[in-house]
């Protein structure tokens, strides 16, 4: 088995890969299995299910199935983007922060303790209302609610890394700065990065997911998991599967992510650790 | 006198079924000290905590019998078998830094024990500064308040003792109590244990890897190795006439002060290395204060003190790892930079640091062959094709196999690992080169072997060598001339055999006598 992949051999692991999988399996090869277009309206508001509309129908009488099938795309497209600018940026930071024994770390770290002090929705209500409401906006806005995390603690796993031995070893070789953090720091803060980056990605889900709820995303008729849930719910008793349906997908999604980063970073975790328990 | 501790046929096993410990057989009488010795990986520390019916996560006591006055322990239920450790036997951890819990106020360390297993409600604090002043602390309310990081390391492992202690259990079991503690402490916790066995008459087994440390206080040694006790006797016995061919490679790795080394360097060469009026702080604590040294070409010169003496900041400003406040550091004549950064590549090429910790100095994301290459690239501007050539002849100068080049340092042993960083060192052709202590975290045995290969490695390379170390030992069976450094100062300089043999300074005195030794090499010298 692949080094990569060893993380799905505890039962965490597997199921929480099954059902990342799942998932995502649903949001990229959905479009091609729903029944019907997912803008088109197909019989009476709410109905429930039948043999037409496996899931009933929302409140504008579409498919809810069909747009559930078309959904995911948004979401997962949107957190991961969101996760994967916060690491770029947070990565750079917390490194440059946690190996830097002068000026460099205070101010990187005020900053960004500045923008953590800022409450996410409302940050991300303030953009979206000056900036517009877009994909772009949206992602920008939560990799930037993300980034002080990512900083602070990449910062931390450096700060513990750059005392020991290999790391000054480089030092005294004269080697340069960028080299140092490339070559000997973060090789070894993959752990870390493995374990917070399951965390991450919940929380941009969750985030996007509220926000496209709250209607400050995406925008109708575009199908979004988040969208679904905020559009239909005042039928909930009707049809509560247009809904559940959403809901439940958003829910597996996040538990997946969580399950699957938890495993990768026991698995780095464990390994990490039978290097240290000889010292 | 019958035993009060006795082990019969013990074995522990992990749960694969693999043995850490086989068929130990051990007795020990009240106002005895069994010494316990082997090296790490041996099963001691498994076996001390076998010796209180405990067996470790993952492991389990499968056959054989513990027995405490007259309590047979193994085979007790967990609840009964707790209810007697710290009662009628009692444990002393190796590290007390990291076994007294910090949120905790030394006093409860020991009122909990007390608590724990003592008769109710009969004078907790009386018990507790009691058996403070019992083992040399202050008996006084306000020392008990104290936090464990408000003591020094001497005290805190004098509390962990109050503590096993505390309830008169008849036999004590401490595993390597003074392992990290400078000799001057050490030799003061050794007393104390004394006293515990002639004062008080209590059973103790004192496990550790250190065999003069042993040899200085226990009444009978056994030897322990790959799980099974191997020899067992009488101290003096067992260590100047061992039998066991284990235990005789065992003494013969000890490195011995008084036992002349040839020296190698009599003829003075050109100075490689000066260091004029260093002066270094941490913060604003002065660790080093006006020290001036000089290596000569090809000789070995020792920087020797205890932990807090500042030698391991010296070689880090001689490395160019610690900026120094004030001073002058040569190489050949030049003056150096203080940071590695700021310094010729020439400069970084001639002068190599090899680090204390092997566990710690090598990267365990990259291969040995990574790691090696390395210097020889950035420091030498050979290309990566001409690195891995030398790669394989580097390896085999420090005796380890070329196969070793694909491995991780993770699938290295702690000799291996060191070796490796010696050979990375070497992969610059340094012409001195700054040890930091590098033996103090390998067993005897493998530190012998280090020891060997750089006496060799300086006949056939010429190197001249910067070695700090603690171990007034190993300092004679490597260096020419020895510095003494005492809380940042120079306390005396000179040839090896002259410090060592008729030392002029007080403190060079008190430390060579607090140095425990072999018995065979106290009586002859």
């Amino acid at each position: 088995m692949p080094e990569a992949l060893r993380f799905a051999r505890s039962g965490t692991g597997a199921v929480g890969a099954g059902l990342l999988l799942f998932v995502v399996a649903v949001a990229l090869v959905g479009p091609l299995l729903a029944p019907y277009p997912p803008e088109r309206p197909i019989g009476i508001p709410y109905e429930g299910p039948s043999a037409d509309a496996i899931l009933g129908t929302d409140f504008l009488g579409r498919d809810v199935l069909s747009r559930v099938l078309w959904g995911g795309r948004s979401v997962i497209a949107l957190a991961g983007l969101s996760v994967l600018l916060a690491y770029a940026g947070g990565l750079a930071v917390g490194l440059a922060a946690g190996y830097s024994r002068g000026l460099l770390d205070p101010v990187l770290m005020r900053s960004a303790d500045v923008l953590l002090s800022l409450p996410a929705l409302l940050f991300l209500l303030v953009l979206v209302t000056g900036l517009g409401s877009s994909r772009t906006v949206l992602v920008v806005g939560v990799a930037l609610i993300q980034l002080p995390l990512v900083a602070r603690i990449i910062r931390s796993a450096t700060q513990a890394q750059s005392v020991r031995g290999f790391v000054e070893a480089a030092a005294a070789r004269g080697e340069r700065t960028s080299t140092i953090l490339g070559r000997e720091l973060l090789p070894n803060i993959v752990p870390t990065i493995a374990a917070d980056i399951g965390l991450r990605l919940t929380y941009a889900i969750i985030l996007v997911a509220s926000v496209n709820f709250l209607g400050l995303g995406l925008q109708p008729p575009d199908a979004d998991w988040g969208l679904m849930v905020s559009e239909n719910r005042s039928g909930l008793n009707l049809s509560p599967l247009a809904v559940l349906g959403p809901a439940t997908m958003i829910a597996l999604l996040t538990i997946a992510v969580n399950m699957v980063g938890d495993a990768v970073a026991r698995q780095q975790g464990v390994s990490a650790t039978e290097v240290g328990a000889r010292t | 006198m019958s035993a009060v501790l006795r082990a019969d046929g013990l074995r522990v096993e992990l749960l694969d079924g693999r043995a850490v410990v086989d068929d130990v057989s051990i007795a020990v009488a009240p106002g005895e000290i069994l010494g316990l010795v082997g090296e790490s990986g041996s099963g001691k520390t498994t076996l001390a905590l076998a010796l209180l019916g405990y067996a470790r996560p993952g492991c389990r006591i499968v056959a054989g019998s513990v027995e405490v006055a007259g309590a047979l322990l193994t085979g007790m239920s967990e609840t009964a078998a707790r209810a007697h450790r710290g009662k009628v036997v009692s444990y002393v951890p190796q590290d007390p830094s990291s076994s007294l819990n910090p949120s905790l106020r030394v006093g409860e360390a020991v009122s909990d024990m007390w608590r724990e297993h003592g008769a109710a409600g009969s004078g907790g604090d009386e018990i507790v500064l009691t058996a403070f002043s019992r083992v040399g602390l202050p008996g006084e309310r306000l020392f008990a308040r104290r936090f464990p990081h408000e003591l020094s390391g001497g005290q805190q492992q004098r509390v962990t003792i109050a503590a096993a202690v505390v309830c008169e259990p008849a036999a004590v079991v401490m595993d390597e109590p003074t392992t990290g503690l400078d000799v001057v402490t050490q030799a003061r916790i050794l007393e104390e244990v004394e006293r515990l066995r002639s004062e008080r008459g209590v059973a103790i087994v004192y496990v550790s890897h250190d065999l003069a440390v042993v040899g200085s206080i226990a009444t009978r040694v056994a030897v322990m190795h790959a799980g099974r006790i191997v020899e067992q006797g009488a101290a003096a016995q067992v260590i100047s006439w061992p039998r066991h061919a284990y235990t005789r490679a065992l003494v013969s790795a000890v490195p011995r002060r008084d036992t002349p080394r040839e020296t190698t360097a009599d003829i003075a060469g050109a100075p490689i290395l000066q260091v004029e009026h260093l002066y270094a702080a941490h913060g604003r604590v002065a660790v080093v204060e006006d020290v001036s040294l000089e290596v000569t070409q090809g000789a070995c010169l020792a920087v020797v003190g205890e932990s807090g003496s500042g030698k391991t900041t010296i070689a880090r400003c001689v490395a160019g790892l610690h900026a120094p406040s004030a001073g002058l550091i040569r190489l050949r004549g030049e003056p150096l930079a203080a940071r590695a950064r700021s310094r010729t590549r020439e400069q970084r090429r001639r002068l190599q640091i090899v680090f204390q910790n092997p566990y710690d100095s090598l990267n365990p994301r990259r291969r040995i062959r990574d790691e090696i290459a390395r210097p020889a690239r950035v420091l030498r501007g050979l290309s990566l094709g001409e690195a891995n050539v030398e790669v394989a002849e580097l390896l085999d100068r420090v005796r380890l196999p070329s196969r070793l080049a694909e491995r991780y340092p993770r699938e290295l042993s702690g000799g291996e690992r060191q070796r490796v960083a010696i050979a990375r060192a070497l992969a610059a052709r340094p012409e001195i080169l700054v040890c930091d202590e590098i033996t103090s975290a390998l067993d005897v045995s493998v530190q012998a072997a280090v020891l060997e290969l750089l006496r060799e490695l300086r006949s056939e390379l010429g190197l001249s060598l910067l070695f700090v170390s603690h171990d007034l030992g190993v300092v004679a069976a490597v260096a020419d001339h020895v510095l003494v450094l005492e809380t940042g100062q120079v306390r005396e300089a000179g040839p090896t055999t002259r410090v060592l043999s008729t030392p002029q300074d007080a403190y060079t005195r008190r430390l060579l006598e607090a140095a425990p030794r072999l018995p065979s090499e106290a009586e002859t010298s």
